[in-house]
């Protein structure tokens, strides 16, 4: 009987405890609750990774030889594309130098493998990886794929970061219409029950494009980027493209529905912008 | 013993609710492994045992996710035990009907519980028939999770020593 109120109690008092937590505790907390789970998320991420690649190499041997060859020309093209772009990059150096020309375009790409697909109560979209502060990963950084843009960073932890999914309602992102140069915010559609599988963490719905010029003229398949406006997104970010426009209800200005680029339901690997300063700040400290 | 299995067992299943994503026919609700835990302790177990389970389960729900502030799942949870103990104390207890019964309606109130607790805070914005969804989708996840570590559970105490042999639950 003992034992039963002495449990009944601490229960009560950890309850209100956790609940009046200020919030510089609670979030060392959670922290510290989230870098230790971190390894074991890593972990089951790497073996259902080896065990989904292990399935589709089963499955893919047939056309895996025929790939490889296409591939090794694709490489060898692409090898040649790089030279181009290298040498276009050093005269673009110098001729900026030549301009006074501040350069901005000091961003490095950080690899991060997803190891959680939605956040454990199911209410937002949100992926995890295994990249956080002692990669030099911050909070409210771009999250991008080579197809396109992913998210925003929302929470860092030493060892992980989370990321806000661009299709989750609570996203915002300033855009701009590549043919038109018109500028307008797009939000996340949130989710749909169309096209349903387990493996889904999120059927995306078209993001919706509010507060476009109503002057402008918005064709279907026009495409979106991102317009750098805000700074948390670089500019030029491929987005999605347009399903269809028209005028808001209000009649005050268009809106459109975007579709993404990015396969975020399939997402394995991301790259997080980040200023190339911080990087090797990171590494000096690494270093010592 | 009780306490390493269930410390254990805690984090094996905030494991695998944060890695499996929920199907999307079921309104992408996460398979709810840390309720299934909670109602074993409280429906099979002491009421402290269930209490102190949903504390721990609802540090760590709230811990893996960014928005919810710390504590709002753990009072969800012990909501959540309390029902179960009510149900298996007063109602029915052993039978894997009332357990898959009191985790279908225990797995709809949580995601309603918490979604107040949410939605007074501006941290959703979901609509009428998308939360409708959800909860039919905790329902029946509820009830699924619930039966399994139920099953799971009672022979990991029995195993241990925990239990008695005719405590077992013997549910399926």
């Amino acid at each position: 009987m003992g034992e039963n109120r002495l449990g009944f109690w601490l229960a009560i008092i950890g309850l209100v405890v956790l609940l009046v937590l200020p919030v510089p505790r609670a979030w060392r907390l959670k922290m510290m609750t989230r870098d230790g789970m971190a390894p074991y998320q890593n972990l089951i991420s790497m073996a259902m990774d080896r065990l989904a690649h292990g399935v589709e190499f089963l499955g893919s041997v047939r056309t895996a030889i025929r790939e490889r060859s296409e591939l090794v020309v694709r490489i060898a093209e692409l090898q040649q594309q790089v030279w181009e772009l290298e040498s276009e990059r050093r005269e673009n150096s110098t001729l900026k130098l030549l301009l006074g020309y501040r350069d901005q375009g000091s961003r490095k790409l950080v690899l991060g493998r997803v190891i959680a697909r939605g956040e454990t109560s199911g209410w937002w979209q949100t992926i995890r990886i295994n990249r956080g502060d002692l990669d030099g990963v911050k909070v409210d950084q771009a999250v991008v794929t080579e197809s396109g843009l992913v998210g925003r960073t929302l929470e860092v932890t030493d060892l992980t970061a989370d990321v806000l999914l661009v299709t989750d309602p609570r996203c915002r992102v300033a855009c701009r219409f590549v043919r038109t140069g018109a500028l307008g915010i797009l939000r996340g559609g949130g989710f749909t029950a169309i096209d349903s599988t387990l493996e889904m963490m999120c059927a995306p719905r078209p993001f919706r494009v509010d507060y476009m010029a109503k002057e402008l003229e918005i064709l279907d398949g026009d495409e979106v980027v991102t317009s750098g406006l805000g700074g948390v997104f670089p500019d030029g970010v491929p987005v999605g493209r347009v399903e269809r426009s028209g005028l808001h209800s209000s009649g005050l200005y268009q809106s459109a529905d975007v579709v993404p680029l990015v396969a975020l339901e399939r997402l394995r690997y991301v790259f997080v912008v980040v200023p190339g300063d911080r990087i090797q700040q990171r590494q000096r400290e690494r270093s010592r | 013993m009780t306490w390493l299995i269930m410390v254990f067992i805690l984090g094996l299943a905030v494991l695998a609710q944060a890695v499996a994503p929920g199907p999307v026919w079921l309104g992408q609700v996460r398979f709810p492994w840390l309720m299934g835990v909670v109602l074993y302790y409280a429906m099979d177990r002491q009421l402290y045992h269930g209490l102190l389970a949903a504390l721990m389960a609802g540090l760590l729900q709230d811990a893996m996710t960014p928005f919810i502030p710390m504590g709002y799942s753990a009072l969800c949870f012990m909501a959540a035990a309390l029902a179960g103990w009510g149900v298996s104390r007063f109602i029915a207890s052993g039978s894997a009907a009332a357990r898959m019964l009191t985790g279908g309606f225990t797995g709809g109130g949580l995601i309603v519980g918490l979604y107040l607790l949410l939605v007074r805070r501006g941290l959703v914005e979901v609509g009428f028939w998308m939360l409708a969804w959800k909860v039919f989708g905790g329902m029946v996840l509820g009830a699924l999770c619930t039966v399994i570590m139920g099953w799971l559970l009672a022979r990991l105490d029995k195993l241990a020593g925990n239990l008695e042999m005719e405590q077992v639950y013997d549910g399926i």
